[in-house]
């Protein structure tokens, strides 16, 4: 949601991948849930693990950390997969863990140190925050998360059928 | 904007959409036939509901075009003016920006300008109006159309005093008045007069053929009604009897009331209908998983149970289906216009006959087979129909026509697009492919008319050489015929050279539900659609051997079919995998081809509901979708016009 005019709060879902600390805008999380080997799609792009059942619908699955580091997450017990909303509609987001939902002030944002942040994914940063003597990470979901890909494999362009 | 008054603009959107769409019907039917006049009353009343629920929504320019908009078909109503071409193609226009002027307003945007279609309107409103003045066209006769449906009247009833129950007894006596014809307006708006917002007496407009005496006793029936005043009112004064309270956008005076005796039917939005469908969809899968369990505990009530489930849940599923039938005239309704524009870009002249527009398909399907259908018809307008001079040398009518058709067939629909045009040349075709390194251009022989036809829907067969406004910008009719197989559907072509073609779409009523084949590779499980499924053989029925160094599976007539190997096209083969003489064969259609798939162990036939994969996974080859399990694991859905692509 809106975090308003300066001071207010925006509620964060905070997470972990590897030994680094996100966060996304709750506004954006439909649910988090535990961590299940998703059905593998062959040939499917690079960074998608695969398919998953959420209560009857198929969601792809992202491994945000190949996505936002470029290291694939290692599933354990405390693996979870945040399901959120994108551009290219429901996804979920694995992780290696989550830890709460915090109330973020959101003067208290700094920009995120440049050379700290894989360049390919920099846009995805918003900045970063202290919290209770933790650095978090916050996310832009709509540049953090995959949109779907334009014009691939699409009708063959400009075809006619003059017959 | 208060939460209320969105609800209404969710109303107002959709409820203009459809006079938008009557509106253009009318003009079209009015262009073919100028002396009807039930289309003339038709787009009058569009024009002025139109006006009606803008003014209500404070919406000022959509108040004044459609306003201007009445005023013109008033002068055709009342014949004043003649509906030729040049007043059709103005008020169709006209519609044009209505769309985007509402598009603009309701958004809150102020860029949509209707200084010139206004302008325009009132100058062709002006033009030989006997006497002058524009505006308000004077019209005393009453048109034949109304005088068909009755006559107009005005009942005025008055509640009694201290009546508790104002909003009751007034939606009763409305409702009594309908019965009798057709109510036109209320004043003040039914709306308000549900919130009780009126004095103690209101204003019915009811077209009827009942004798004013019988409306009056009608009404006096209710309760609490002390009196009705029925009177006579001429038909042009429809418009002027609302026109005053109308100015101001903050009068919300008038709101037709085009249904008030049908609560029969609920508009209910499309989230809700999809979300339903996955929920019956969840409870198909959660019954086949309590089936699994049933069968482990054996017990007699349990099964009991369960049978009744199955058959509720059957009922359900057909019932849920049902509700997401659409008719196909919801898609086909644009048609006409389009077809109209292009043909008059093209200097021709072409007629469209519809049919069977009540035939209904799931939404998902008829979604769709809207683009597929565009195509076609622009095929026929652009290549079919020959021009006027053309046509008269080769003593056809100057006009072509050109069909669209739909007819339910057993289990499927058909959708039949054909036009009176040159039809195709099967030589040229076959010259084409061959040029194209689509045939070999010595094997005409072994090719029957009907299958150099369908080369035409190959892919490659067409290019851009000849792109032309119209058809350029579309598909080829591989794409076409592409959609209509993923449909689970089929196309036939035919012609006759001179006469005209016809494209037949063949597609399933359904689609979210499929029979399918499980199979699976190790643990993974894969769905075939079981109707691309020709046949299944053991591993102990089956001959292997090598064609051109290729695998391939002889069956029993002795004819060879391409063998592939299910691991290989999803790479997931490993060394140590059972070799293809392990395997079952899945003889299934690829187009026009039989392929052998290998696949290593055979799960069943199941009925299984089609999830659709993420936007993500655009462009992928191989599968159409995937399913949800008994166990809540996840199928993907092979689809067999790409699968074999995956080889390459």
């Amino acid at each position: 949601m809106d975090g308003g005019v300066g001071g207010a709060q925006t509620q964060y879902v905070l997470f972990g991948l590897c030994d680094e600390e996100y966060g996304l805008p709750i506004a954006r999380v439909q649910s988090i849930i535990r961590y299940e080997q998703p059905t593998p799609v062959p040939h499917a792009p690079q960074g998608i693990e695969g398919v998953f059942n959420l209560r009857g619908q198929v969601l792809p699955l992202i491994d945000l950390g190949w996505r936002l580091r470029g290291e694939p997450i290692t599933p354990t017990a405390a693996s979870r997969i945040i399901v959120a909303e994108s551009a290219a509609g429901s996804i979920g987001l694995a992780v290696d863990l989550v830890h709460e939902v915090a109330n973020l002030d959101s003067d208290e944002i700094r920009p995120a140190p440049e050379a700290a942040v894989a360049s390919d994914m920099a846009e995805a940063f918003v900045g970063v925050v202290n919290y209770e003597d933790r650095l978090i990470i916050l996310l832009d979901p709509d540049k953090a998360l995959p949109k779907p890909v334009i014009g691939v494999g699409g009708a063959p362009q400009e075809a006619d059928s003059d017959v | 904007m208060g939460d209320d008054m969105s609800a209404y603009k969710d109303v107002f959107l959709s409820e203009s959409a459809e006079y938008i769409q009557s509106i253009t019907d009318g003009l079209l039917a009015l262009e073919s036939n100028p002396n009807d006049l039930e289309p003339v009353e038709t787009v009058f009343r569009g024009a002025h509901s139109l006006k009606g629920m803008a003014a209500a929504m404070g919406y000022t320019r959509t108040q004044e075009l459609t306003h201007k908009m009445e005023t013109l078909m008033e002068t055709v109503r009342s014949r004043v003016q003649v509906a030729d071409h040049a007043l059709i193609d103005l008020m169709l226009r006209a519609t044009d920006v209505v769309r985007d002027v509402i598009a603009d307003e309701s958004s809150g945007g102020d860029t949509v300008e209707i200084d010139t279609t206004v302008a325009a309107l009132v100058a062709r409103s002006e033009l030989r109006v006997a006497g002058g003045s524009s505006e308000e066209s004077p019209s005393s006769e009453v048109p034949a159309a109304d005088a068909a449906e009755g006559s107009l009247y005005r009942a005025k009833v008055t509640l009694e005093e201290g009546c508790v129950l104002k909003g009751v007894r007034a939606y009763m006596a409305i409702k009594r008045l309908a019965h009798m014809g057709a109510v036109v307006e209320t004043i003040p708006s039914a709306r308000e007069i549900e919130d009780e917002q009126f004095d103690r007496s209101f204003e019915v407009l009811l077209r009827t053929k009942t004798a004013p005496g019988a409306v009056r006793d009608a009404a006096m029936g209710v309760t609490e009604v002390e009196d009705v005043i029925v009177e006579t009112v001429e038909a042009s004064a429809v418009a002027s009897a609302v026109e005053g309270p109308l100015r101001g956008p903050a009068a919300r005076k008038s709101r037709s009331m085009p249904k008030i005796a049908e609560t029969q039917t609920v508009r209910i939005s499309i989230g809700h209908l999809d979300a339903i469908v996955n929920l019956v969809g969840e409870l198909v899968i959660v019954r086949s998983r309590l089936d699994r369990v049933a069968e482990e505990c054996r017990r007699a009530d349990l099964n009991d149970a369960l049978d009744v489930l199955e058959r509720i849940s059957v009922d359900l599923q057909q019932e849920v289906m049902q509700t997401r039938m659409v008719p196909v005239g919801n898609i086909f309704n644009r048609f006409p216009r389009m077809v109209r524009d292009l043909a008059r870009d093209l200097g021709k002249d072409i007629q469209l006959d519809m049919g069977g527009l009540d035939i209904e398909l799931d939404r998902t399907v008829l979604d769709e087979i809207g683009d597929p259908i565009v195509h076609l018809l622009r095929n026929s307008i652009d290549h079919g129909i020959e021009i006027p001079e053309e046509r008269r040398r080769a003593g056809k009518p100057e006009r072509g026509t050109i069909s669209l058709h739909a007819e339910r067939e057993r289990e499927q629909i058909k959708i039949t697009v054909s036009d009176d045009g040159r039809g195709l040349d099967t030589e040229k075709i076959w010259d084409k492919a061959a040029e194209r390194g689509l045939v070999d251009r010595h094997s005409r022989d072994s090719y029957s008319d009907q299958d150099v036809l369908m080369l035409v829907c190959m892919p490659g067969f067409s290019t851009a050489e000849k792109a032309t406004r119209i058809s350029g910008r579309g598909v080829g009719m591989d794409v076409v015929k592409g959609k209509i197989e993923y449909l689970g559907g089929t196309i036939t072509v035919n012609s006759v050279p001179g006469q005209g073609m016809s494209v037949s779409l063949f597609l399933p009523l359904t689609l979210a539900i499929i029979q399918s084949l499980l199979v699976a590779n190790g643990k993974r499980v894969y769905a075939l659609p079981l109707g691309i499924v020709e046949e299944v053989l053991s591993p102990d029925e089956v001959r292997l051997a090598t064609v051109d160094s290729r695998p391939v599976v002889v069956l029993r007539e002795g004819t060879a079919v391409s063998l592939h190997r299910l691991d290989v096209l999803c790479g997931t083969a490993t060394g140590d995998a059972p070799g293809p003489d392990h395997h079952h064969m899945v003889l299934m259609r690829s187009g026009d081809e039989l392929r052998a798939l290998a696949v290593e162990h055979l799960i069943g036939r199941r009925e299984i509901v089609i999830k659709p994969l993420s936007p993500l996974f655009r462009g992928l080859l191989g599968f159409s979708g995937a399913t949800v399990l008994g166990d809540g694991g996840v199928a993907l859905i092979l689809d067999p016009r790409t699968l074999f692509q995956l080889e390459a």
